[in-house]
């Protein structure tokens, strides 16, 4: 067993990811599980993406600093989230077509930004992250991403729940009217962070992955919701470290390997997982027939 | 009158003599729960206790007893570690009546609170209701199906436009002066 992960010891490249990716895999449970309730994990997508051409424009700009191109794209994928729903309203379209509007515009102008450096910027590093290259700016904004989530979380993880799962009893009920719309806020704003701080390790187009694939994955393990959040916790580190070590010895990019365990663990889960997996149905249906007959 | 919306005309009073009764209850015909919705039986109850509770409160013996009692009038006492959603329709009614009762509320606000119940369900859904009136509780339901509202001691019987058909005595309800549009029949009993 120890043999298996003799590479994160003897690597400091691949500590440094292991860390990283563990601290997205924990900031990113909570926010996955509640995005997947809310059926938003396109959404989240979408907004993954939209966040190119702001760390494009921010890495032609200041020729390549992590700090910089976090802060684009920050910029840019708050921008499209905080426009494709009002702007999807306003026109009467519905709402995933207007995401789908947006996010495909920010990934053609990204692109275009970053080809115009003349090959100064590494288009493959931002479309698809670069884990193992994750400096220290990078590991230290995983880190702060997976605390302040964790503290934001607990504070608002009643009223986001209730708004989630009964948002109109959640108005009505004679709580603070505040909550609702506060707990929406703070929830939004930490998966802005969350996956800006991916986007290095995980690039642009797979950045939500590592949050909505574990939370997918923990529906199979979980009934309730904080044991949801645990297992996709577990599940998402599961995941970061095995694609770490896929990559390391098939010499894969890291990204595209990671993201590939993840949808392996949900495969598996939703094959064997104890909650609604094929299995547990099937041998549900087995006993059934059982007892009628 | 559950203030979700303002008044087109007129307004609305509700003052409570007890002050934990000062809020409202509020059950609209198509509860916006997901149908999905990770929580069991006894989860679901005890959300009744949000308003109070807030963020970070934790729920003391009393309000524990409560939701028992709560679950038990319902008659869910023996499905209160079952998910919410291999509920039928009925239960969940049941379910969400545990939650109204947990919210304990002065005034109760039912829209349809029997469309997609069974008789039995329905049957004990009215008793639960005579159990809140006898608490001191005020219920006001809307509700399609005249037979049933009959069973309540004061009804009015709406047309779609508001005006009233018919009613079942003649007490003025001075704090309805707008009554609610387009039922066929409100009961409401205190």
């Amino acid at each position: 067993m120890v043999g298996v992960l003799a590479p994160f010891f003897d690597y400091e490249f691949m500590t440094r990811a292991a860390l990283g990716g563990a601290a997205l895999a924990l900031a990113g449970a909570p926010l996955g599980v509640f995005l997947v309730m809310r059926r938003m994990s396109l959404v989240g997508d979408a907004v993954g993406h939209a966040v190119l051409p702001g760390a494009a424009a921010a890495a032609l700009l200041s020729g390549g600093s992590t700090l910089w191109t976090t802060l684009g794209a920050a910029l840019t994928g708050t921008m499209v989230f905080m426009t494709a729903g009002p702007a999807s309203r306003a026109l009467r379209l519905p709402e995933d077509a207007g995401f789908a509007v947006f996010y495909l515009a920010a990934l053609a102008i990204g692109v275009m930004i970053a080809s115009m450096g003349g090959g100064v910027i590494d288009l493959d590093k931002l479309l698809f992250g670069a884990a193992l290259a994750i400096d220290n700016t990078a590991l230290a904004l995983a880190c702060v991403a997976a605390l302040v989530t964790a503290i934001g979380m607990t504070l608002v993880y009643r009223p986001l729940l209730i708004d989630t799962l009964d948002p109109q009893f959640l108005r009505a009920s004679g709580g603070a009217k505040w909550a609702g719309p506060v707990a929406q806020s703070v929830f939004f704003g930490l998966l802005a962070l969350t996956t800006v701080a991916s986007f290095h390790a995980l690039g642009a187009l797979m950045s939500i992955g590592l949050t909505i694939l574990p939370a997918i994955a923990a529906r199979f393990w979980a009934k309730s919701v904080p044991r949801m959040i645990i297992s996709a916790a577990f599940l998402g580190m599961l995941g970061v470290l095995a694609g770490l070590l896929v990559s390391f010895h098939l010499a894969a990019p890291v990204g595209a390997a990671i993201v590939s365990c993840l949808v392996a663990i949900v495969l598996a889960s939703s094959l064997v997982g104890p909650n609604q997996s094929l299995l547990t149905r099937a041998l549900g249906k087995a006993s059934l027939a059982n007892r009628a007959s | 009158m559950a203030g979700e919306q303002s008044p087109i005309s007129g307004s609305c009073v509700w003052d409570a003599p007890v002050k934990r009764h000062r809020s409202i209850a509020w059950l609209s015909q198509s509860p916006s729960l997901r149908p999905d919705a990770p929580l069991t039986v006894r989860d679901l109850a005890a959300m009744g206790l949000w308003a109070r509770l807030g963020l970070f409160g934790k729920p003391c013996r009393h309000d524990q007893d409560r939701i028992d009692q709560a679950l038990g009038m319902v008659g869910l006492s023996d499905l209160e570690n079952q998910q919410v959603s291999t509920l039928s329709g009925g239960q969940l009614q049941r379910a969400l009546f545990a939650r109204l009762s947990v919210q304990d509320c002065g005034l109760i606000l039912l829209d349809e609170p029997f469309s997609a119940v069974d008789t039995a369900s329905q049957t004990k859904l009215l008793e639960v209701i005579q159990h809140w009136v006898g608490e001191g509780r005020t219920v006001i339901a809307a509700i399609h199906d005249l037979d049933c509202a009959r069973q309540f001691p004061l009804w009015w019987e709406l047309s779609k436009f508001g005006a009233i058909l018919r009613r079942s005595d003649d007490k003025p309800l001075s704090s309805m002066s707008q009554p609610l549009r387009a039922v066929s029949g409100v009961a409401q009993s205190s």
